[in-house]
């Protein structure tokens, strides 16, 4: 057959889509990211530094774990003011000078906010628990007796033994979903919805682009439930949402919801409650799926996931600063996980397995490769961990999540560059050892090395950005009798990418030139022109088609793909734009090395130009 | 579209007969034997147009749908299959160039769409053997179409269907039937884009123990839990066969002598095994009686494949029929021994296309893969809800009967062509 059957060019305007639904997020740790004033602790002026960084990366926006004043007893997410910047980290105005100075450059960022508790030093708490009758008494959740709710699980169960914990002072139980110094808020109380939206209104205004809401299918109980998901909690997620919508426009709401992907759908409402919502139990499917060397554990999951509603977006990973959660997986795939991936005791956290990327993988660099292919083609919007752009290792004998959350290594000296503090100052030592240690892996070495791992990503963002159809075209599958191959033909009407995103503040993104002195200065800024949340990009419209061909296995395998449905179009493999044979209605047949992945724009072989 | 028997003159007759003769020889099957056409439905009239056409030709009932193009038009072949032309026919709208309309990029949509009752644009041939012409249309349908017809009802079909009547949903879900005056001519059934021959998944866990020569247990690619999955949906089959077809009882003595006598004829040398024998010997005194059900009758990996909602039957012949044609009901062990039998042939086939200097230390390998998901199969079938009903009542009866079974099944399979 010789008819190409590519889809025409519509005629129909073309949908322009919210930034954030072909977004690449960076997560920041902030205390282990750059340390500016040399206390051994990260801090806000020092991701300020590090903006060239991540512009010359090619990061659209940064989730950015909590940084507020906090005891520090879970990393942060044990809030204890929601209206300041905790005093290790800096000041509101350095972080109103980040965001800023972000904005000009383009990049966003999101912020980390705990909903669902507090610390029990929050002044709220304190208060809430010393007396019954104080004006914040039903601010927290209190009972006589540790009984209720016995549908709840433990989320940190190795830790914790109940959901109740009793207080002396005021001679009752408080209820709290994960640690005992993290007391829940009471949503019953409109007192404390009231509380939530203004801490929302307040970092609004200071700048941020949307929140990653913690924990958010347990802000409330109902007896004979299991206190997640709740009908309740949708509603309040809906008032925040058009509380947000009111006052920011354009702002997002990030959902961390851990279940089964119909259930975690329902936090997009109709489109009217969170933006994004991670997809937690594709991660570890992609894990299961390159062990077993079959595409099973991906395809079952995705063809479990629902339709999003327009204007939603999943947001896909595979490692954060938590462990990698084995929660929505069955028992026995949880144990296959564990010994393929926590050979040691001391690697597994909580229901998961505290390790990096990395290491994960055994150091090797195809799988990596493989892996963040996946999450850069799949649908959804891509969150990359700080220091896996790197491919940085861990440390198992760190406490609890600590393991992953150790300084960023941006260079071979002292600390990997992170802090010129003494080393005993640190808030977490680097990683020394001799694979993952900062003498081996690190910022400043790839970035002078074009064949890094590093610069590997960058092209992979870069090209990504070209191809705005795997943020938000459909996916359909492409049948391949070889079950350790994983195809897919993203498609869709999309915006010509253009070489600048517009975003609120105007038409700034441009790749920094790299080269010289490692990332140069940030180009001058323009002037702040609020506009909408949705990326204009200046170009005319298209149909695009990318056809993402992955080998699941460590050892060469061969492809026929069904791709009768294009028959007559060319497939160009994108990175090196090399045209391939055309596709007719027989299989199409390609060889694949070992964890090799080949992605093809579809073009019409008609064409003078191939794009 | 509507469709009607075609009565045809003499001259039509041996115009189709011409190209009969032309399909026949492309698909290897040509010679001097008798032809004769039995009926021609007009699925399509004009140009381009198409016939479906069964006739009889040497001993078997031949079954191809034959498209005509205008004269001088273009015709474009799926796959480059260039000896698609049949020839030349003439009728009420004259001349026309005569096709294998399965191959035809533009009819082949028109077949497709003439038994699914819905527009078809795309097609593309999946398959193309003696049991079948399978066509894809649009990601969407597979669309069997028998070359060779049996009388009466398709037994695969016949087993396809009922069993989806019955509840059991390990299956491409049919979608129609194109039967006619009693004969089934095709299927459309759901197409499982993401579905794999259970072939090859065992295979790929194969190809991961033998490259990691670790234990099974600890390879990346352990099969144990799909071999498991195997195992519940076999014994949800049989409990859909009961459901369709019945229940039957027979001697379990009867079927360890008629293994023994199978094995001692078909391949003596197998004959050897002392677990053989002994299962023998435990079983051919007892006057028991067990369940017997419309097997699958060759249940093995190459029949089976693997979808995103876990295990199908991809294969159903031999569709629970004897060599006439005549339903056949066994114990349901008999398809665990088939099963049984292709895990100990995938592992010695993936080992033996392995270089010989990388062999030695590999056997233990395959025979522990063999062993585990043995465990793991049974585990599974056996611990299927109602399944214990369709087994013999003395449970200890059940393992020297699988072990008779299996070694019934490898002696047939010895005898018979090689291969999967």
């Amino acid at each position: 057959m010789s008819t190409p059957r590519l889809p025409l060019p519509s005629r129909h305007p073309v949908v322009v889509r919210p930034w954030y639904q072909h977004a690449v997020f960076y997560e920041v740790l902030l205390r282990g990211f750059y340390d500016a004033n040399n206390d051994g602790i990260g801090d806000i002026r020092g991701l300020h530094e590090k903006l060239d960084y991540l512009q010359w990366l090619g990061v659209d926006a940064v989730w950015l774990l909590p940084f507020y004043p906090s005891p520090m007893r879970d990393g942060g997410y044990d809030i204890s003011d929601f209206f300041n910047v905790a005093a290790d980290y800096g000041t509101l105005g350095d972080l109103t000078r980040l965001l800023d100075d972000a904005h000009h450059r383009g990049i966003r960022f999101v912020a980390d906010l705990v909903v669902n508790h507090t610390s029990d030093a929050h002044p709220w708490f304190v208060e809430s628990r010393s007396s019954r009758d104080n004006p914040k008494r039903d601010w927290y959740v209190w009972n006589d007796d540790d009984q209720r709710w016995p549908e709840a699980r433990i989320v940190f169960s190795d830790v914790e033994r109940s959901n109740w914990t009793w207080d002396d002072t005021r001679q009752q139980y408080y209820w709290h979903r994960f640690y005992s110094h993290q007391p829940d808020l009471n949503y019953e109380n409109p007192e404390v919805a009231e509380a939530t939206i203004e801490v929302v209104k307040f970092w609004l205004e200071i700048g941020f682009d949307g929140f990653r809401l913690d924990a958010a299918p347990y802000l409330f109980q109902r007896d004979g439930t299991a206190g997640e998901h709740l009908p309740e909690t949708h509603e309040f997620i809906k008032r925040l949402r058009k509380e947000m919508d009111a006052s920011h426009p354009g702002r997002v709401l990030l959902a961390e919801a851990n279940g089964w992907p119909a259930d975690v759908a329902d936090y997009f409402g109709d489109g009217e409650e969170c933006h994004l919502c991670f997809h937690f139990p594709l991660m570890p499917r992609l894990y299961m799926a390159v062990r077993k060397e079959q595409r099973y554990p991906i395809t079952e999951i995705l063809s479990q996931t629902p339709e999003l509603p327009e204007g939603c977006q999943w947001a896909i990973f595979l490692r954060n600063h938590d462990e990698l959660t084995l929660e929505q997986v069955s028992d026995e795939e949880r144990d296959y996980l564990f010994s393929e991936y926590a050979k040691d005791e001391r690697m597994k956290r909580h229901m998961g397995i505290g390790r990096r990327l990395a290491p994960l993988l055994d150091g090797d660099r195809r799988l990596a490769e493989l892996l963040y292919a996946l999450i850069l083609s799949l649908p959804g919007s891509p969150v990359i961990y700080y220091g896996d752009e790197l491919l940085m290792g861990d440390n198992i004998y760190l406490g609890d999540r600590d393991s992953v959350r150790t300084p960023m290594q941006w260079s071979p000296d002292r600390n990997g560059g992170f802090s010129k503090a003494d080393f005993a100052q640190l808030y977490l030592p680097p990683v020394m050892d001799a694979v993952y240690g900062a003498d081996a892996v690190n910022v400043e070495a790839q970035s002078r090395n074009p064949g890094s791992f590093l610069h590997w990503l960058r092209r992979m963002l870069v090209q990504r950005r070209a191809m705005p159809v795997l943020g938000v075209g459909r996916m359909e599958p492409v049948s391949c009798p070889n079950p350790s191959v994983l195809a897919y033909v993203r498609s869709g009407d999309v915006a010509d990418a253009p070489s600048t995103i517009a975003g609120p503040w105007g038409p700034t993104r441009s790749p920094t030139p790299f080269g010289g002195p490692a990332f140069g200065h940030a180009p001058p800024a323009p002037s702040v022109v609020p506009v909408s949340g949705a990326d204009q990009g200046t170009a005319g419209r298209r149909s695009q088609a990318v056809l993402c061909v992955h080998n699941l296995s460590r050892f060469a395998q061969p492809a026929e793909l069904s791709l009768a449905r294009w028959a007559g179009s060319m497939p160009v493999e994108v990175l090196g734009r090399v045209p391939f044979p055309v596709i007719s209605d027989v299989p199409y047949t390609i060889a694949l090395g070992p964890y090799g992945f080949l992605w093809f724009e579809l073009t019409d072989p008609a064409e003078e130009t191939i794009r | 579209m509507s469709a009607s028997m075609l009565d045809l003159d003499a001259a039509r007759r041996q115009s189709l007969e011409a190209l009969i003769e032309a399909w026949l020889t492309r698909r290897g099957a040509g010679g001097d034997g008798p032809l004769e056409v039995v009926e021609v439905e007009m699925l399509a009239p004009g140009r381009p147009g198409l016939l479906d056409v069964v006739a009889r030709a040497q001993g078997r009932m031949a079954h191809l749908v034959v498209g005509l193009h205008e004269p001088g038009g273009e015709v474009r072949m799926l796959g480059g299959a260039e000896d698609g032309l049949l020839g030349a026919y003439t009728d009420e709208g004259g001349a026309a160039v005569a096709v294998d309309a399965l191959f035809d990029a533009d009819l082949a949509p028109l077949v497709v769409t003439a038994i699914v009752g819905e527009p078809v644009a795309v097609v593309s041939v999946a398959a193309d053997d003696e049991r079948a012409t399978v066509l894809d249309a649009e990601d969407r349908l597979s669309f069997s179409v028998f070359p060779w017809l049996t009388e009466g009802p398709h037994p695969g079909i016949d087993m396809l269907v009922s069993l989806d009547e019955a509840g059991f949903n390990h299956l491409a879900a049919p979608v129609a039937l194109w039967r006619r005056r009693g004969r089934d001519l095709g299927v459309v059934q759901e197409l499982l884009t993401e579905a794999a021959d259970g072939w090859a998944v065992a295979r790929t866990s194969l190809r991961d123990l033998y490259g990691a020569r670790v234990a099974p247990e600890v390879a990346g690619g352990d099969f144990a839990d799909e071999a498991r999955s195997l195992g519940t949906m076999a014994a949800r089959l049989h409990l859909g066969a009961e459901r369709a077809f019945g229940r039957r009882s027979g001697a379990v003595a009867d079927w360890a002598r008629g293994a023994e006598a199978a094995v001692d004829r078909l391949a003596p040398s197998l004959g050897r095994s002392v677990a053989f024998r002994r299962a023998v010997a435990a079983l051919a005194p007892r006057e028991d009686r067990a369940p017997m059900v419309r097997t699958h009758g060759d249940l093995h990996l190459g029949r089976t494949a693997r979808a995103n909602q876990g295990w199908v039957v991809a294969d159903w012949l031999p569709g629970g029929v004897d060599a006439d044609g005549d339903p056949r009901y066994r114990s349901p062990l008999w398809d665990v021994g088939t099963m049984l039998w292709s895990f100990g042939h995938v592992a010695t086939a993936a080992l033996e296309e392995r270089d010989q200097a990388l062999r030695p230390g590999l056997e233990s390998s395959a025979e522990a893969w063999v062993a585990r998901n043995r465990r793991a199969f049974l585990a599974g079938y056996l611990a299927t809800p109602g399944i214990a009903e369709l087994l013999p009542a003395e449970r200890e009866l059940v393992e020297p009967l699988i072990e008779a079974l299996e070694l019934e099944v490898a002696a047939g399979k010895a005898e018979g062509p090689p291969g999967r």
